[in-house]
């Protein structure tokens, strides 16, 4: 019974993962649409209101908790149908290919890895020197809005 | 009880699980950043993590090694990136895409959505064909978009700006979450519409395809599969007791050909499948774990002890950098005190009275706020290797040229100055009075510090009519003057 139900079940899981997916995908560009209605625009061409406000977002996430807690619920009978199931299934088959390629020889791979390891050091060396350090500090403590995805 | 117990046995996490767990709360270590919604600002954020995890993440302790190729590529006209290129060779030497399989908080979040029980995709010729698609990511997005934006001056992080879902997620889903973040809603558009939906994608396509993003789309994956060949640490195959039978390629849930090749994570679940025993996890010669038996018989001792102590190191060394981290290292932001000017609070919100300056001009002089009342001031908070900020400096110069006689503009290069600026503005064809806040002083005294660009409208009695983070178009800012003009 749970090995043929469990099938069914992880499809069922898979359409309603799809189906979450597809949701919060379609909310955020309806919100988006609707920020972008001609009436939404002044004169000029800009926005006279914001597209995405707390509101909106919240509005539309408080409307899916309910799936949510069916999907959450749906994944959790799933794994424990797995879990009954596994124990009744032969292991899985496996097949024949080349498992293992020749690499380096020893002492070429340790030249190569006693010159990469020096230009390393010499490179993080040399950015200290030439201020890429203070460089990267400053833009890890700054956000570039657009950069991030925000706009 | 008993089967209490069994059943936890049978649920602990693995090593590798506990490693990825600790990697993910060590580069985000700063708790405080959750619970104010601002990001870290402290001198750790110069050095890179190995994994990728978004520098723009409240809790972000580190700068993202990505992140910083990109900006570092886009900087190289003046300044060539060894500092990241060194560190990012030093990891790859070291660990190479070890750090993908155990310190990677993305890989984490995939392996984790993996295991949503949902029929998978298996391995095959076109998730192999799909896997060389993370090069060309890394060759377009990381090194050619950065650098063709450099020409123009332009600092533009292309793959954190169109694709990551590491920073849309962390970063932007990550401040926009708190409510002290809530102003920057304002500024989501097109861009943020693209970007959630490529997370949602990715993140829909890690519950069928194991490790989705890593295995098609990371560029550091790309970076850190170079390296190989000649990591020192990692999963190693003695060629004398390998019988190329095939096990290990076969339940590897990545795209490889080999047991450590390029698209090899390093997360040693083959050791234990191999008939012979030849797989193990070395450092060098060092065997870190090897096969559990060899022939029915153990080969290795169970060191518990060692890891034990190195696990106490670990928590030892996670405590003392959130203590580091989480300390406040400055005083109160806001160095503006309490008075009130024409009967209007000072301030820096809509409606309040804006805070006067005085700044020094680059090429001489200085512009002090008061002295242009009766005027429309629009100020705007601006840095060299701020892509978006650069990009809409001609906008302000062309209102200016349009409404020369009602509206002064000022554009305020932040205090986080890369010696370059003057250089800079020599070679940078757009007409505009700029200024240098030198100690951050006018920006903080306009909330803002951490987020560019930011534009401020003052209209002509001084009173701030709009101030907001994120880029603004020409259209915008017709608007806004309209508006601080007592039109619409």
């Amino acid at each position: 019974m749970m090995t043929k139900l469990l099938p069914w079940l992880r499809r069922a899981t898979a359409l309603a993962t799809i189906a979450l997916a597809a949701v919060m995908c379609w909310q955020c560009m309806e919100i988006y649409a609707a920020g972008m209605r001609p009436e939404n625009l002044d004169a000029n061409g800009a926005r006279i209101a914001q597209i995405y406000t707390r509101e909106a977002v919240s509005q539309r996430l408080s409307a899916l908790l309910l799936p949510a807690a069916g999907y959450a619920a749906l994944i959790a009978v799933t794994a424990w149908v797995g879990r009954k199931a596994s124990d009744r299934q032969p292991a899985r088959k496996t097949g024949r290919r080349t498992g293992m390629r020749a690499g380096l020889r020893p002492q070429a791979r340790l030249w190569v890895r006693l010159s990469l390891y020096a230009a390393a050091i010499a490179f993080i060396v040399l950015g200290v020197m030439n201020g890429g350090l203070r460089d990267v500090l400053v833009k890890a403590i700054m956000i570039c809005t657009e950069c991030i995805g925000l706009g | 009880m008993g089967k209490v117990i069994g059943w936890l046995k049978d649920h602990l996490p693995t090593q590798r699980r506990l490693i990825q767990l600790y990697a993910a709360l060590l580069y985000n270590a700063q708790v405080r950043g959750f619970v104010t919604g601002k990001i870290y600002t402290g001198s750790a954020k110069a050095m890179c993590v190995p994994g990728l995890n978004c520098y723009s993440c409240p809790g972000a302790v580190g700068a993202c090694p990505l992140g910083a190729l990109q900006n570092a590529l886009a900087a190289s006209g003046t300044r060539a990136p060894a500092y990241v290129l060194g560190v990012l060779m030093l990891f790859g030497m070291t660990l190479g895409r070890t750090i993908c399989g155990f310190l990677c908080p993305v890989g984490l979040m995939q392996e984790l959505l993996y295991k949503i029980p949902t029929p998978k995709v298996r391995k095959g010729r076109l998730t192999r064909a799909l896997s060389y698609v993370k090069y060309v990511i890394l060759a377009v997005f990381v090194v050619i978009l950065p650098l063709w934006y450099a020409l123009q001056q332009l600092a533009v992080p292309a793959f954190c700006k169109y694709i990551c879902p590491a920073g849309t997620l962390e970063g932007g889903v990550g401040l926009l979450a708190h409510p002290a973040n809530e102003d920057s809603f304002a500024m989501l558009g097109g861009l943020f519409t693209g970007k959630f939906l490529i997370l949602m994608l990715i993140a829909a396509a890690c519950v069928f395809i194991y490790r989705a993003f890593c295995r098609f789309l990371c560029p550091l994956g790309a970076i850190y599969g170079l390296f190989a060949r000649v990591a020192v640490i990692g999963v190693k195959v003695e060629a004398a007791k390998c019988v190329d039978c095939g096990r290990c390629v076969e339940h590897c849930g990545m795209d490889i050909r080999s047991v450590g090749d390029h698209e090899c994570i390093h997360c040693g679940e083959c050791i234990d499948v191999c008939p012979t025993g030849a797989i193990s996890f070395r450092a060098g010669k060092i065997v870190l774990h090897g096969p559990q038996l060899d022939g029915g018989k153990p080969v290795q001792k169970p060191r518990r002890r060692a890891r034990y102590a190195a696990w106490a190191l670990a928590l030892l060394a996670l405590a003392g950098v959130m203590i580091a981290v989480n300390v406040p290292q400055r005083p109160a932001d806001d160095p503006i005190p309490e008075a009130v000017v024409n009967e209007l609070p000072v301030g820096k919100e809509v409606g309040m009275a804006a805070p006067d300056f005085t700044v020094p001009l680059y090429g001489g002089g200085s512009f002090t706020l008061s002295e242009h009342r009766g005027k429309t001031v629009i100020v705007n908070f601006w840095a060299t290797w701020c892509g978006p900020c650069v990009k809409e400096l001609p906008h302000f110069a062309e209102l200016l040229a349009e409404h020369a006689d009602g509206v002064e503009v000022i554009a305020i290069h932040s205090d986080l100055v890369t010696e370059d600026v003057e250089a800079f503005l020599s070679g940078f064809g757009v007409a505009l009075p700029y200024a240098l806040d030198g100690d951050g002083s006018v920006i903080r005294s306009y909330g803002g510090s951490t987020m560019l660009p930011q534009t401020v409208v003052i209209d002509a009695a001084g009173v701030i009519t709009y101030n907001a983070a994120g880029s603004v178009t020409l259209a915008q800012l017709e608007s806004l003057v309209q508006a601080a003009q007592g039109g619409n």
